[in-house]
């Protein structure tokens, strides 16, 4: 039954999220496109044009940054909108009566908000990385891959001051980007189901409502843990330049990181789970 | 023989309010059953926790022996009395939909009623008026060979022709030993396809006889024992 929800779901947001992706593609490219003229006219000397090409072009470039920034928010809007709109709002009666479990349910819209979600972030990447083809290519160039390289040599510069701790500080970035969005993501769902059980009426707003209130008791949790930590620990990172004695710093750091990335992990597992005894035990539609 | 419907003091309140109170109620298999009340007497109620979608405040509420849940839905086929189908999805998207999560389902009825309806399959749901829309989600839901159906107001809101149209259909599309429990309080129109009603008032069984019974012992109609009944 999981596969055959993950097929339904997937389709209503395809119709949505595949040309919005798309356009970011096509968005990107049209941008790489224009830079390219748009440079060359930007090199001629004591020209008016010329100078007002040069500021155009940055801002040119942040704004598609803002867009497809946009686009990834809209996504994530749009995955929130299908969870309401298939187990609190309209089309809940329908999901409800299927015979197909609660946890079933649920993995269907967590796995498919971040297969979808994965996919737009995919998309403004290819977008961003066709525009800086051309937007980064030196004078005389029309495309340039160069920017890759310095990206990697950006990155890799650290890894002979932090040796071994930089191999454990990426995979700890990865997971909690993971953990951070898995969390984000039932906050949201959470909020949502409380408002669609404590409301008749107006679930949208109570859900609102929920959220706020369920954010306010985050920012408390995580900024005493923080507080804590950073009174706990403070003297042994202060002890060392991060650019220097950079592995001592991420080891010293160990213990926070893993505080945040538990706390993060439980407060996820929870929220998952008392939306599910919401949903099981006092479903109200 | 086990009932396919069992109530055990079965009570629901939104929040301070009272919906259902203390319903005791057995409904046998085979039966065509008329839940007839004024306006919130509790009718949709009693649907909604059997569908699964209320939960009951307190009481006990068993579908062929069983409680509420994943094997009940299996076996019941609900209507509700507003479109619960996704507005962008095609009739054809649907008919997939009702097949892939139904082992019950019959395509063939559902497309043969559909046909006959003049109904296109490749038409979207946002297209269609809202009697058609009615229309199509009473096929897909009788076109299930479930044990018990569960119909909310399924004429409420349909011209008279297609108000006869789904009586023949809930007629001659389920099977003689399922069960339809139909919520109206259209009586004149659906009596004629009525084994047994069971009167509701304020959230409590008032009367739960079979019709011919009823006639018998009354000399009325059942629409006219019902404007008695519940005279303002």
């Amino acid at each position: 039954m999981l596969s055959k929800l993950l097929k339904y779901d997937g389709k209503a947001l395809k119709r949505v999220l595949l040309p919005i992706q798309g356009g970011i593609i096509a968005m990107g490219l049209m941008i790489a496109l224009l830079v390219i003229p748009l440079k060359s006219m930007g090199h001629a000397e004591n020209s008016v044009l010329a100078t007002a090409i040069n500021l155009m072009l940055p801002l040119l470039i942040g704004l598609c940054a803002l867009v497809l920034y946009a686009a990834v928010i809209g996504c994530f809007i749009l995955v929130i909108a299908r969870f309401y709109q298939s187990l609190i709002g309209g089309e809940a009666a329908l999901s409800h009566t299927l015979p197909v479990t609660v946890d079933q349910h649920l993995g269907s819209k967590i796995i498919t908000a971040f297969l979808w979600g994965a996919l737009t972030v995919a998309a403004a990447i290819v977008a961003l990385f066709l525009v800086l083809c051309t937007a980064a290519a030196p004078a005389g160039s029309v495309v340039s891959f160069a920017f890759v390289g310095e990206i990697f040599r950006f990155l890799a510069q650290f890894a002979p001051v932090w040796q071994g701790a930089y191999t454990l500080a990426l995979c700890e970035g990865i997971a909690f980007i993971l953990i951070a969005a898995f969390t984000g993501l039932m906050t949201y769902y959470l909020a949502l189901v409380i408002g669609g059980v404590m409301a008749k009426k107006h679930k949208l707003l109570a859900g609102i409502g929920s959220l706020f209130v369920i954010n306010l008791i985050m920012q408390v949790l995580s900024s005493t843990l923080y507080i804590v930590c950073a009174l706990a620990f403070a003297a042994d990172i202060k002890r060392y330049d991060a650019l220097v004695n950079g592995a001592q710093v991420v080891m010293a750091l160990q213990p926070m990181a893993i505080i945040f990335l538990l706390l993060y992990a439980g407060l996820g597992v929870a929220f998952y789970f008392i939306t599910r005894y919401l949903l099981k035990n006092k479903l109200n539609l | 023989m086990q009932p396919i419907l069992e109530c055990r003091g079965l009570t629901k309140f939104y929040g301070g309010m009272p919906a259902l109170t203390g319903v005791n109620l057995q409904i046998p298999k085979g039966r065509i059953v008329g839940l007839l009340g004024p306006n919130g007497s509790g009718k949709t109620t009693l649907l909604k926790l059997c569908a699964g979608l209320l939960t009951p405040t307190g009481g006990q509420l068993l579908i062929d022996g069983r409680e509420i849940g994943v094997e009940t839905k299996a076996v019941v086929s609900y209507l509700p009395d507003s479109t619960y189908l996704s507005s962008w999805m095609r009739i054809q998207d649907c008919l997939d939909y009702f097949a892939d999560f139904y082992a019950d389902f019959d395509r063939r009825r559902a497309e043969g009623m559909l046909e006959l309806l003049q109904i296109p399959a490749n038409a979207r749901m946002r297209t269609l008026s809202k009697g058609t829309k009615e229309k199509v989600q009473l096929v897909l839901v009788m076109s299930r060979r479930a044990k018990l159906y569960l119909l909310d107001e399924p004429i409420a809101g349909v011209d008279p022709a297609a108000r006869d149209f789904i009586l023949n259909t809930i007629i001659s599309n389920y099977s003689e030993d399922a069960t339809v429990l139909i919520s109206t309080h259209l009586i004149a129109d659906i009596e004629k396809v009525l084994d047994d009603c069971i009167f509701i008032s304020h959230g409590q069984i008032a009367r739960y006889d079979a019709v011919d019974d009823l006639r018998a012992q009354t000399g009325k109609s059942v629409d006219e024992v019902f404007r008695e009944v519940f005279r303002c």
